[in-house]
Protein backbone atom coordinates (compact mmCIF):
# COMPACT_ATOMS: atom_id res chain seq x y z
CA UNK A 1 0.00 0.00 0.00
CA UNK A 2 2.71 2.64 -1.21
CA UNK A 3 0.44 5.36 -1.90
CA UNK A 4 -1.21 5.57 1.45
CA UNK A 5 2.10 6.61 2.81
CA UNK A 6 2.60 7.98 -0.25
CA UNK A 7 -0.33 10.20 0.51
CA UNK A 8 0.50 11.41 3.41
CA UNK A 9 4.11 12.60 2.42
CA UNK A 10 2.56 14.27 -0.69
CA UNK A 11 0.01 16.11 1.64
CA UNK A 12 3.12 17.41 4.47
CA UNK A 13 5.41 18.10 1.14
CA UNK A 14 2.69 20.16 -0.28
CA UNK A 15 1.69 21.86 3.03
CA UNK A 16 5.52 22.81 3.51
CA UNK A 17 5.81 24.07 0.02
CA UNK A 18 3.22 26.11 -0.20
CA UNK A 19 3.65 27.57 2.96
CA UNK A 20 4.77 30.99 1.28
CA UNK A 21 4.57 34.31 1.97
CA UNK A 22 1.76 34.77 -0.76
CA UNK A 23 -0.21 32.04 -0.01
CA UNK A 24 -0.55 33.64 3.85
CA UNK A 25 -1.90 36.94 2.62
CA UNK A 26 -4.06 35.38 0.75
CA UNK A 27 -5.30 32.62 3.33
CA UNK A 28 -5.16 35.55 5.96
CA UNK A 29 -7.56 37.94 3.63
CA UNK A 30 -9.53 35.05 3.07
CA UNK A 31 -10.17 34.67 7.31
CA UNK A 32 -10.53 38.09 7.80
CA UNK A 33 -13.05 38.78 4.58
CA UNK A 34 -16.39 37.82 6.22
CA UNK A 35 -16.24 39.39 9.59
CA UNK A 36 -14.58 42.86 8.27
CA UNK A 37 -17.82 42.77 5.95
CA UNK A 38 -20.59 41.31 9.11
CA UNK A 39 -18.48 44.10 11.05
CA UNK A 40 -19.41 46.96 8.52
CA UNK A 41 -22.73 45.67 7.58
CA UNK A 42 -23.42 45.62 11.34
CA UNK A 43 -21.96 49.21 11.98
CA UNK A 44 -23.72 50.48 8.52
CA UNK A 45 -26.39 53.89 9.01
CA UNK A 46 -29.57 52.63 10.07
CA UNK A 47 -29.07 48.76 10.57
CA UNK A 48 -26.78 49.72 13.47
CA UNK A 49 -28.51 46.98 16.48
CA UNK A 50 -31.11 46.50 14.27
CA UNK A 51 -30.53 43.64 12.08
CA UNK A 52 -32.03 40.10 13.56
CA UNK A 53 -29.61 38.19 14.11
CA UNK A 54 -30.82 34.70 12.11
CA UNK A 55 -29.68 37.36 8.69
CA UNK A 56 -26.41 37.30 10.98
CA UNK A 57 -26.40 34.07 11.24
CA UNK A 58 -27.02 33.29 7.19
CA UNK A 59 -24.15 36.14 6.63
CA UNK A 60 -21.50 33.77 8.29
CA UNK A 61 -23.28 30.77 5.95
CA UNK A 62 -22.83 32.62 2.94
CA UNK A 63 -19.67 34.60 3.67
CA UNK A 64 -17.67 31.97 5.39
CA UNK A 65 -18.95 29.21 2.61
CA UNK A 66 -17.68 31.45 -0.13
CA UNK A 67 -14.04 31.88 0.86
CA UNK A 68 -14.42 28.16 1.89
CA UNK A 69 -15.44 27.47 -1.65
CA UNK A 70 -12.69 29.62 -3.20
CA UNK A 71 -9.56 28.52 -0.98
CA UNK A 72 -10.94 24.70 -2.41
CA UNK A 73 -11.20 25.73 -5.75
CA UNK A 74 -7.11 27.10 -5.46
CA UNK A 75 -6.08 24.16 -3.78
CA UNK A 76 -7.95 21.23 -4.87
CA UNK A 77 -8.73 21.65 -8.76
CA UNK A 78 -4.80 22.39 -9.97
CA UNK A 79 -4.00 18.91 -8.35
CA UNK A 80 -2.88 18.23 -11.91
CA UNK A 81 -2.44 20.91 -13.73
CA UNK A 82 -0.31 22.59 -11.00
CA UNK A 83 2.59 19.80 -11.52
CA UNK A 84 2.33 19.43 -15.58
CA UNK A 85 3.09 23.21 -15.47
CA UNK A 86 5.39 23.39 -13.22
CA UNK A 87 6.54 20.33 -15.14
CA UNK A 88 7.64 17.75 -12.13
CA UNK A 89 4.51 15.59 -12.76
CA UNK A 90 6.99 13.11 -14.46
CA UNK A 91 8.92 13.00 -11.00
CA UNK A 92 5.82 11.91 -9.10
CA UNK A 93 4.61 10.06 -11.93
CA UNK A 94 7.23 7.81 -12.07
CA UNK A 95 7.12 6.43 -8.41
CA UNK A 96 5.07 3.50 -7.58
CA UNK A 97 1.34 4.74 -6.86
CA UNK A 98 2.95 8.06 -7.44
CA UNK A 99 -0.07 9.24 -9.37
CA UNK A 100 -2.59 8.42 -6.33
CA UNK A 101 -0.46 9.55 -3.87
CA UNK A 102 -0.17 13.05 -5.46
CA UNK A 103 -4.15 13.13 -6.18
CA UNK A 104 -5.22 11.69 -2.38
CA UNK A 105 -2.31 14.17 -0.86
CA UNK A 106 -3.47 16.93 -2.37
CA UNK A 107 -6.74 16.17 -1.88
CA UNK A 108 -6.07 16.36 1.92
CA UNK A 109 -3.55 19.39 2.07
CA UNK A 110 -6.45 21.05 0.30
CA UNK A 111 -9.16 20.07 2.80
CA UNK A 112 -6.59 20.92 6.14
CA UNK A 113 -5.55 24.17 4.86
CA UNK A 114 -9.04 25.25 3.50
CA UNK A 115 -10.51 24.04 7.06
CA UNK A 116 -8.11 26.38 8.68
CA UNK A 117 -8.93 28.80 6.91
CA UNK A 118 -13.08 28.30 7.10
CA UNK A 119 -12.69 27.59 10.79
CA UNK A 120 -10.65 31.01 11.60
CA UNK A 121 -13.03 32.86 9.68
CA UNK A 122 -16.18 31.18 11.59
CA UNK A 123 -14.24 31.58 14.97
CA UNK A 124 -13.62 35.40 14.28
CA UNK A 125 -17.03 36.26 12.66
CA UNK A 126 -19.15 34.34 15.60
CA UNK A 127 -16.96 36.58 17.81
CA UNK A 128 -17.88 39.61 15.93
CA UNK A 129 -21.66 38.74 15.40
CA UNK A 130 -21.71 37.81 19.11
CA UNK A 131 -20.75 41.65 20.08
CA UNK A 132 -23.15 42.91 17.97
CA UNK A 133 -26.48 40.82 18.11
CA UNK A 134 -27.50 38.63 20.81
CA UNK A 135 -26.80 35.06 19.70
CA UNK A 136 -28.49 32.88 21.55
CA UNK A 137 -26.03 29.87 22.17
CA UNK A 138 -22.53 31.65 20.40
CA UNK A 139 -20.79 28.41 21.56
CA UNK A 140 -23.42 25.75 19.96
CA UNK A 141 -23.53 28.22 16.84
CA UNK A 142 -19.72 28.25 16.13
CA UNK A 143 -19.45 24.53 17.09
CA UNK A 144 -22.19 23.55 14.57
CA UNK A 145 -20.89 25.93 12.15
CA UNK A 146 -17.12 24.68 12.39
CA UNK A 147 -18.14 20.69 12.24
CA UNK A 148 -20.60 22.15 8.90
CA UNK A 149 -17.70 23.64 7.26
CA UNK A 150 -15.15 20.77 8.09
CA UNK A 151 -17.65 18.82 6.56
CA UNK A 152 -18.18 20.63 3.55
CA UNK A 153 -14.26 21.00 2.97
CA UNK A 154 -13.59 17.46 3.13
CA UNK A 155 -17.09 17.02 0.43
CA UNK A 156 -16.20 19.48 -1.75
CA UNK A 157 -12.47 19.11 -1.47
CA UNK A 158 -13.27 15.40 -3.08
CA UNK A 159 -15.60 17.22 -6.09
CA UNK A 160 -12.93 19.50 -6.64
CA UNK A 161 -9.94 17.16 -6.38
CA UNK A 162 -12.10 14.65 -9.10
CA UNK A 163 -12.93 17.64 -11.33
CA UNK A 164 -8.74 18.50 -11.25
CA UNK A 165 -8.11 15.15 -12.80
CA UNK A 166 -10.63 15.38 -15.36
CA UNK A 167 -10.81 19.08 -16.33
CA UNK A 168 -7.09 19.43 -15.55
CA UNK A 169 -6.78 22.55 -17.85
CA UNK A 170 -9.99 24.18 -17.07
CA UNK A 171 -10.62 22.80 -13.96
CA UNK A 172 -11.61 25.76 -11.37
CA UNK A 173 -13.71 27.09 -14.33
CA UNK A 174 -15.25 24.03 -14.49
CA UNK A 175 -15.30 24.08 -10.46
CA UNK A 176 -17.11 27.47 -10.40
CA UNK A 177 -19.60 26.53 -12.94
CA UNK A 178 -20.29 23.36 -10.91
CA UNK A 179 -20.79 25.50 -7.59
CA UNK A 180 -23.33 28.09 -9.24
CA UNK A 181 -25.27 25.19 -11.22
CA UNK A 182 -24.80 22.59 -8.09
CA UNK A 183 -25.20 24.89 -5.00
CA UNK A 184 -27.28 28.17 -6.35
CA UNK A 185 -29.42 26.68 -9.02
CA UNK A 186 -30.53 22.96 -8.33
CA UNK A 187 -30.08 22.81 -4.46
CA UNK A 188 -32.70 25.64 -4.31
CA UNK A 189 -35.19 22.89 -6.50
CA UNK A 190 -37.84 21.58 -4.27
CA UNK A 191 -37.17 18.63 -6.22
CA UNK A 192 -35.80 14.91 -5.84
CA UNK A 193 -32.52 16.25 -7.70
CA UNK A 194 -31.82 19.03 -5.30
CA UNK A 195 -31.12 16.38 -2.86
CA UNK A 196 -28.08 15.56 -4.97
CA UNK A 197 -26.31 18.46 -3.97
CA UNK A 198 -23.84 18.57 -1.33
CA UNK A 199 -25.75 22.37 -0.02
CA UNK A 200 -29.03 20.56 0.49
CA UNK A 201 -27.36 17.84 2.91
CA UNK A 202 -25.54 20.39 4.52
CA UNK A 203 -27.97 22.77 5.02
CA UNK A 204 -30.32 20.05 6.45
CA UNK A 205 -27.89 18.86 8.87
CA UNK A 206 -27.61 22.67 10.28
CA UNK A 207 -31.52 22.95 10.54
CA UNK A 208 -31.21 19.79 12.45
CA UNK A 209 -28.29 20.81 14.66
CA UNK A 210 -29.00 24.56 15.41
CA UNK A 211 -33.35 24.18 15.11
CA UNK A 212 -33.43 27.16 12.31
CA UNK A 213 -30.51 29.38 11.15
CA UNK A 214 -32.29 31.32 8.78
CA UNK A 215 -34.58 34.57 9.19
CA UNK A 216 -38.56 33.92 8.56
CA UNK A 217 -39.62 32.27 11.84
CA UNK A 218 -41.91 29.52 12.34
CA UNK A 219 -43.90 29.76 9.15
CA UNK A 220 -40.12 30.04 7.14
CA UNK A 221 -38.99 26.57 9.35
CA UNK A 222 -42.46 24.96 7.95
CA UNK A 223 -42.57 25.75 4.27
CA UNK A 224 -38.75 24.27 3.93
CA UNK A 225 -40.03 21.01 5.70
CA UNK A 226 -43.10 20.94 3.22
CA UNK A 227 -40.66 21.33 0.36
CA UNK A 228 -37.46 19.91 1.27
CA UNK A 229 -38.56 17.67 3.90
CA UNK A 230 -36.83 17.13 7.15
CA UNK A 231 -34.12 14.17 6.80
CA UNK A 232 -32.58 12.21 9.37
CA UNK A 233 -28.78 13.65 10.05
CA UNK A 234 -27.60 10.00 9.46
CA UNK A 235 -29.31 10.29 6.51
CA UNK A 236 -27.27 13.57 5.36
CA UNK A 237 -24.38 12.26 6.59
CA UNK A 238 -24.58 8.78 4.98
CA UNK A 239 -25.36 10.91 1.64
CA UNK A 240 -22.45 12.96 1.72
CA UNK A 241 -19.80 10.45 2.84
CA UNK A 242 -20.76 8.57 -0.43
CA UNK A 243 -20.67 11.87 -2.49
CA UNK A 244 -17.09 12.09 -0.90
CA UNK A 245 -16.05 8.35 -1.81
CA UNK A 246 -17.73 8.35 -5.30
CA UNK A 247 -15.83 11.36 -6.34
CA UNK A 248 -12.16 10.35 -4.67
CA UNK A 249 -13.02 7.06 -6.32
CA UNK A 250 -13.29 8.61 -9.97
CA UNK A 251 -10.41 11.01 -9.51
CA UNK A 252 -8.06 7.83 -8.62
CA UNK A 253 -9.45 5.71 -11.09
CA UNK A 254 -9.27 8.66 -14.00
CA UNK A 255 -5.47 9.80 -12.63
CA UNK A 256 -4.48 6.11 -12.79
CA UNK A 257 -5.86 5.57 -16.51
CA UNK A 258 -5.28 8.92 -18.20
CA UNK A 259 -2.21 10.40 -20.46
CA UNK A 260 -1.67 13.20 -19.34
CA UNK A 261 0.57 14.80 -21.95
CA UNK A 262 2.80 17.90 -20.82
CA UNK A 263 3.20 21.15 -23.03
CA UNK A 264 6.97 19.92 -24.30
CA UNK A 265 5.02 16.59 -25.77
CA UNK A 266 1.89 17.97 -26.91
CA UNK B 1 14.84 -5.82 -20.13
CA UNK B 2 12.92 -3.66 -22.22
CA UNK B 3 10.58 -4.90 -25.03
CA UNK B 4 9.05 -2.90 -27.66
CA UNK B 5 6.73 -4.16 -30.69
CA UNK B 6 5.79 -1.97 -33.39
CA UNK B 7 5.15 0.70 -31.10
CA UNK B 8 3.49 3.42 -32.23
CA UNK B 9 2.32 6.70 -29.85
CA UNK B 10 0.15 9.17 -31.90
CA UNK B 11 -0.82 12.91 -30.12
CA UNK B 12 -3.47 13.50 -32.23
CA UNK B 13 -2.45 13.17 -35.40
CA UNK B 14 0.88 13.96 -34.78
CA UNK B 15 3.64 11.14 -34.58
CA UNK B 16 4.77 10.28 -31.63
CA UNK B 17 6.93 7.48 -32.22
CA UNK B 18 6.45 5.67 -35.11
CA UNK B 19 6.71 1.75 -35.55
CA UNK B 20 9.30 0.80 -33.08
CA UNK B 21 10.47 -2.10 -32.25
CA UNK B 22 13.52 -3.43 -30.01
CA UNK B 23 14.62 -5.50 -28.02
CA UNK B 24 17.14 -4.46 -24.67
CA UNK B 25 18.87 -6.69 -23.18
CA UNK B 26 20.51 -5.42 -19.61
CA UNK B 27 23.84 -2.76 -20.43
CA UNK B 28 24.27 0.69 -21.36
CA UNK B 29 22.23 2.61 -24.07
CA UNK B 30 22.55 5.89 -25.68
CA UNK B 31 19.23 7.05 -26.94
CA UNK B 32 20.49 9.79 -29.57
CA UNK B 33 18.27 11.76 -31.57
CA UNK B 34 17.78 15.54 -32.96
CA UNK B 35 15.54 17.78 -30.82
CA UNK B 36 11.50 16.70 -31.13
CA UNK B 37 12.85 13.55 -32.31
CA UNK B 38 10.50 11.50 -29.98
CA UNK B 39 13.03 10.31 -27.25
CA UNK B 40 11.50 11.60 -24.62
CA UNK B 41 8.09 9.71 -25.83
CA UNK B 42 9.48 6.34 -26.16
CA UNK B 43 11.26 7.04 -22.40
CA UNK B 44 7.86 7.80 -21.66
CA UNK B 45 6.15 4.71 -23.13
CA UNK B 46 8.81 2.26 -21.87
CA UNK B 47 8.39 4.09 -18.13
CA UNK B 48 4.48 3.50 -18.74
CA UNK B 49 3.68 6.66 -18.50
CA UNK B 50 2.41 6.90 -22.28
CA UNK B 51 0.06 4.10 -23.64
CA UNK B 52 1.16 2.78 -27.26
CA UNK B 53 -1.30 3.99 -29.75
CA UNK B 54 -0.15 0.86 -31.54
CA UNK B 55 1.56 -2.22 -30.16
CA UNK B 56 3.00 -3.44 -26.88
CA UNK B 57 5.61 -2.26 -24.64
CA UNK B 58 7.19 -5.14 -21.98
CA UNK B 59 9.22 -4.04 -18.67
CA UNK B 60 11.00 -6.30 -17.13
CA UNK B 61 8.40 -8.72 -19.12
CA UNK B 62 5.60 -6.78 -17.69
CA UNK B 63 2.91 -4.39 -19.26
CA UNK B 64 4.22 -0.86 -17.41
CA UNK B 65 0.89 0.79 -18.00
CA UNK B 66 -0.59 -1.69 -15.69
CA UNK B 67 1.68 -2.00 -13.36
CA UNK B 68 3.26 0.90 -11.64
CA UNK B 69 4.97 -1.11 -8.90
CA UNK B 70 7.70 -1.70 -11.76
CA UNK B 71 8.59 1.73 -11.36
CA UNK B 72 10.30 0.76 -7.96
CA UNK B 73 13.28 -0.85 -10.19
CA UNK B 74 13.69 2.08 -12.29
CA UNK B 75 15.28 5.71 -11.62
CA UNK B 76 14.12 8.64 -14.04
CA UNK B 77 16.10 12.13 -14.45
CA UNK B 78 13.85 13.73 -16.79
CA UNK B 79 15.34 16.67 -19.20
CA UNK B 80 11.98 19.00 -17.13
CA UNK B 81 13.91 21.58 -14.73
CA UNK B 82 12.67 21.34 -11.26
CA UNK B 83 10.20 24.15 -10.25
CA UNK B 84 10.69 23.99 -6.23
CA UNK B 85 12.10 26.88 -4.80
CA UNK B 86 11.70 27.18 -1.69
CA UNK B 87 12.36 23.64 -0.83
CA UNK B 88 15.55 22.54 -0.39
CA UNK B 89 17.24 19.82 -2.62
CA UNK B 90 17.31 17.27 0.55
CA UNK B 91 13.81 17.70 1.08
CA UNK B 92 12.88 16.94 -2.54
CA UNK B 93 15.40 13.95 -2.89
CA UNK B 94 13.65 12.91 0.34
CA UNK B 95 10.09 13.03 -0.31
CA UNK B 96 10.96 11.71 -3.64
CA UNK B 97 12.65 9.04 -2.12
CA UNK B 98 9.90 8.22 0.47
CA UNK B 99 7.77 7.84 -2.78
CA UNK B 100 9.42 4.55 -3.22
CA UNK B 101 8.02 3.24 -0.15
CA UNK B 102 10.89 4.04 2.25
CA UNK B 103 10.38 5.01 5.90
CA UNK B 104 11.68 8.61 6.80
CA UNK B 105 14.73 7.00 8.50
CA UNK B 106 15.60 5.16 5.28
CA UNK B 107 14.33 8.05 3.01
CA UNK B 108 16.71 10.74 4.84
CA UNK B 109 19.68 8.53 4.63
CA UNK B 110 19.40 7.08 1.09
CA UNK B 111 18.60 10.88 0.02
CA UNK B 112 21.78 12.34 1.84
CA UNK B 113 23.85 8.92 -0.14
CA UNK B 114 23.04 9.69 -3.47
CA UNK B 115 23.06 14.07 -2.50
CA UNK B 116 26.89 12.97 -1.90
CA UNK B 117 27.31 10.68 -4.64
CA UNK B 118 26.33 13.78 -6.95
CA UNK B 119 28.35 16.33 -5.32
CA UNK B 120 25.98 18.22 -3.73
CA UNK B 121 25.94 17.11 -0.06
CA UNK B 122 27.42 20.71 0.84
CA UNK B 123 24.73 22.28 -0.79
CA UNK B 124 21.31 19.87 0.06
CA UNK B 125 20.09 21.86 3.04
CA UNK B 126 20.40 25.24 0.33
CA UNK B 127 16.30 26.38 -0.82
CA UNK B 128 16.36 25.10 -4.71
CA UNK B 129 15.86 28.62 -5.72
CA UNK B 130 19.33 29.29 -5.19
CA UNK B 131 20.69 26.45 -7.26
CA UNK B 132 22.46 26.83 -10.61
CA UNK B 133 21.31 24.84 -13.47
CA UNK B 134 24.18 22.34 -12.94
CA UNK B 135 23.39 21.85 -9.35
CA UNK B 136 19.39 21.35 -10.14
CA UNK B 137 20.54 18.66 -12.56
CA UNK B 138 22.68 16.76 -10.23
CA UNK B 139 19.86 16.84 -7.42
CA UNK B 140 17.86 15.23 -10.40
CA UNK B 141 20.47 12.60 -10.84
CA UNK B 142 20.30 12.21 -7.18
CA UNK B 143 16.72 11.87 -7.21
CA UNK B 144 16.67 9.17 -9.90
CA UNK B 145 19.91 7.11 -7.99
CA UNK B 146 18.61 7.58 -4.22
CA UNK B 147 16.45 4.24 -4.20
CA UNK B 148 19.28 2.23 -6.22
CA UNK B 149 17.31 1.04 -9.32
CA UNK B 150 18.43 -1.67 -11.85
CA UNK B 151 17.54 1.02 -14.82
CA UNK B 152 18.51 4.51 -14.88
CA UNK B 153 16.53 6.62 -17.39
CA UNK B 154 18.54 10.15 -17.55
CA UNK B 155 16.93 12.73 -20.66
CA UNK B 156 19.59 15.09 -21.59
CA UNK B 157 21.42 14.36 -18.15
CA UNK B 158 24.33 16.72 -19.30
CA UNK B 159 22.27 19.79 -19.84
CA UNK B 160 23.68 22.69 -17.89
CA UNK B 161 26.67 20.25 -16.53
CA UNK B 162 30.08 22.34 -16.56
CA UNK B 163 33.13 20.29 -18.03
CA UNK B 164 33.96 19.14 -14.52
CA UNK B 165 30.62 18.69 -13.90
CA UNK B 166 29.81 16.91 -17.12
CA UNK B 167 33.07 14.58 -16.28
CA UNK B 168 31.99 13.75 -13.06
CA UNK B 169 28.80 12.99 -14.20
CA UNK B 170 30.25 10.37 -16.87
CA UNK B 171 32.85 9.16 -14.15
CA UNK B 172 29.30 8.52 -11.65
CA UNK B 173 27.65 6.53 -14.69
CA UNK B 174 30.45 4.44 -15.07
CA UNK B 175 30.47 3.21 -11.65
CA UNK B 176 27.14 2.73 -12.09
CA UNK B 177 27.12 0.44 -15.05
CA UNK B 178 30.21 -1.68 -13.28
CA UNK B 179 28.25 -2.46 -10.71
CA UNK B 180 26.10 -4.41 -13.31
CA UNK B 181 23.31 -1.83 -13.42
CA UNK B 182 21.61 -0.72 -16.93
CA UNK B 183 21.21 2.82 -17.95
CA UNK B 184 19.55 4.44 -21.10
CA UNK B 185 21.25 8.00 -21.02
CA UNK B 186 19.11 10.39 -24.20
CA UNK B 187 20.68 12.85 -25.87
CA UNK B 188 21.09 14.85 -28.56
CA UNK B 189 24.78 15.43 -28.95
CA UNK B 190 26.80 12.62 -29.61
CA UNK B 191 29.82 12.93 -27.86
CA UNK B 192 28.24 13.69 -24.38
CA UNK B 193 27.02 9.85 -24.93
CA UNK B 194 29.68 8.29 -26.48
CA UNK B 195 32.10 8.94 -23.46
CA UNK B 196 29.87 5.97 -21.49
CA UNK B 197 31.02 3.15 -24.47
CA UNK B 198 27.16 2.56 -24.92
CA UNK B 199 25.24 0.59 -27.53
CA UNK B 200 23.17 2.94 -29.60
CA UNK B 201 19.73 3.72 -30.75
CA UNK B 202 19.17 6.23 -32.92
CA UNK B 203 15.75 7.74 -32.79
CA UNK B 204 14.45 10.73 -35.62
CA UNK B 205 11.27 11.64 -36.83
CA UNK B 206 9.75 9.26 -34.12
CA UNK B 207 11.41 6.17 -35.64
CA UNK B 208 14.52 4.30 -34.95
CA UNK B 209 17.17 4.64 -37.93
CA UNK B 210 19.64 2.86 -36.37
CA UNK B 211 20.57 0.46 -33.36
CA UNK B 212 24.38 -1.02 -32.70
CA UNK B 213 27.91 -0.55 -31.15
CA UNK B 214 29.58 2.24 -31.40
CA UNK B 215 32.30 1.01 -33.67
CA UNK B 216 29.30 0.37 -35.94
CA UNK B 217 27.54 3.98 -35.31
CA UNK B 218 31.07 4.89 -36.22
CA UNK B 219 31.37 3.40 -39.28
CA UNK B 220 27.79 4.97 -40.22
CA UNK B 221 29.59 8.52 -39.41
CA UNK B 222 32.56 7.76 -41.05
CA UNK B 223 30.44 7.66 -44.87
CA UNK B 224 28.62 10.59 -44.13
CA UNK B 225 28.42 13.71 -45.29
CA UNK B 226 30.52 16.29 -42.78
CA UNK B 227 32.09 19.38 -42.10
CA UNK B 228 36.31 19.62 -40.41
CA UNK B 229 37.68 22.22 -38.84
CA UNK B 230 41.09 21.92 -39.53
CA UNK B 231 44.09 24.45 -37.49
CA UNK B 232 47.49 24.11 -39.46
CA UNK B 233 50.64 25.70 -40.13
CA UNK B 234 50.01 25.72 -43.68
CA UNK B 235 46.49 25.73 -44.56
CA UNK B 236 46.49 26.71 -48.18
CA UNK B 237 49.07 24.34 -48.50
CA UNK B 238 47.05 22.15 -46.56
CA UNK B 239 43.65 23.02 -49.06
CA UNK B 240 45.55 22.37 -52.14
CA UNK B 241 46.34 18.72 -51.18
CA UNK B 242 42.98 17.68 -49.85
CA UNK B 243 41.86 18.84 -53.03
CA UNK B 244 44.67 17.14 -55.09
CA UNK B 245 44.11 13.54 -53.21
CA UNK B 246 40.35 13.82 -53.57
CA UNK B 247 39.75 14.34 -49.81
CA UNK B 248 37.20 16.93 -49.74
CA UNK B 249 34.34 18.47 -51.74
CA UNK B 250 34.74 21.63 -50.55
CA UNK B 251 36.75 24.09 -48.34
CA UNK B 252 36.79 27.55 -47.02
CA UNK B 253 39.88 29.03 -45.37
CA UNK B 254 39.17 31.40 -42.29
CA UNK B 255 42.92 32.31 -41.28
CA UNK B 256 44.93 29.45 -39.90
CA UNK B 257 41.56 27.48 -40.27
CA UNK B 258 40.37 25.75 -43.03
CA UNK B 259 36.43 24.76 -42.73
CA UNK B 260 36.63 21.06 -45.09
CA UNK B 261 33.49 19.60 -46.52
CA UNK B 262 33.33 16.33 -47.33
CA UNK B 263 30.73 13.51 -48.27
CA UNK B 264 32.65 10.23 -46.09
CA UNK B 265 34.81 11.47 -42.93
CA UNK B 266 36.50 8.15 -43.72
CA UNK B 267 38.45 9.60 -46.81
CA UNK B 268 40.13 12.18 -43.87
CA UNK B 269 40.41 9.96 -41.24
CA UNK B 270 42.26 7.86 -43.31
CA UNK B 271 44.60 9.74 -45.81
CA UNK B 272 44.99 13.03 -43.90
CA UNK B 273 47.65 11.80 -41.54
CA UNK B 274 50.19 10.61 -44.37
CA UNK B 275 49.82 13.74 -46.54
CA UNK B 276 50.38 16.15 -43.61
CA UNK B 277 53.44 13.91 -42.85
CA UNK B 278 55.01 13.78 -45.94
CA UNK B 279 54.51 17.30 -46.67
CA UNK B 280 55.43 18.58 -42.74
CA UNK B 281 52.28 20.64 -42.02
CA UNK B 282 51.64 20.83 -38.51
CA UNK B 283 48.69 20.48 -37.47
CA UNK B 284 47.38 22.66 -34.25
CA UNK B 285 43.56 20.92 -34.17
CA UNK B 286 41.22 19.69 -35.52
CA UNK B 287 37.34 19.40 -34.61
CA UNK B 288 34.60 17.46 -36.98
CA UNK B 289 32.16 19.90 -35.78
CA UNK B 290 29.73 18.08 -32.94
CA UNK B 291 26.91 18.68 -35.70
CA UNK B 292 28.20 15.33 -36.77
CA UNK B 293 24.54 14.40 -35.82
CA UNK B 294 22.67 16.89 -37.44
CA UNK B 295 24.68 15.64 -40.87
CA UNK B 296 24.04 11.90 -39.73
CA UNK B 297 20.40 11.63 -39.18
CA UNK B 298 19.26 12.86 -42.79
CA UNK B 299 21.60 10.65 -44.43
CA UNK B 300 20.45 8.00 -41.98
CA UNK B 301 16.58 9.16 -42.63
CA UNK B 302 17.39 8.68 -46.33
CA UNK B 303 19.13 5.15 -46.02
CA UNK B 304 15.85 3.91 -44.03
CA UNK B 305 13.79 5.15 -46.95
CA UNK B 306 16.24 3.49 -49.49
CA UNK B 307 17.00 6.79 -50.93
CA UNK B 308 21.17 5.93 -50.85
CA UNK B 309 23.20 2.96 -50.12
CA UNK B 310 25.35 4.46 -47.74
CA UNK B 311 26.07 3.12 -44.35
CA UNK B 312 24.78 0.09 -42.50
CA UNK B 313 21.55 0.02 -40.83
CA UNK B 314 20.60 -2.78 -38.30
Amino acid sequence: MNWIQGSFRTCSFELRRSLTNQRIAVSAVMVLFPSVILGLVHAAPGVQGEMPVEVSQMLILLLVGLVTILSLLLWATPNVHSELEGKSWVFIASRPGGRVSNFLGKYFASVYSSFIVSWAAVTLSVLVVNQVAEVRDPLKLWSVLSIIFLIACVVYGAIFSMIGTIFYRRGMVIGVAYVLVSDVLVANLPAIIGKLTVRYHLQSLGIAWMGWLFPGGEEAVRNYNTYFGKPEPWFNLTCLFVMMALCLGVGTFVIVSRQYITKDES
Amino acid sequence: MIELSSVTKLYGTVIGVNDISLSLEPGTYGLLGPNGSGKTTMINLILGQLRPTIGTVRLFGTNPWTKSRLLRRIGLCPANEVHYPRMTGYDWVKYLVQLHGFNSADGHARAVTALEQVGLAEHMNRPMRNYSLGMRQRAKLAQAMAHEPELLILDEPFNGLDPVGRRQMTDLLHEWAKQGRSIIVASHILHEVEELNPSFLLISGGRLLASGAPSEIHEILADTPSTFSVRSSDPRALAELLIKHDMADGIEIDGETLIVSTESDLRIQSGLPEIVMENGIVIYEMSSGDDSLKTLFPTLMQIHRGETRKGTLK
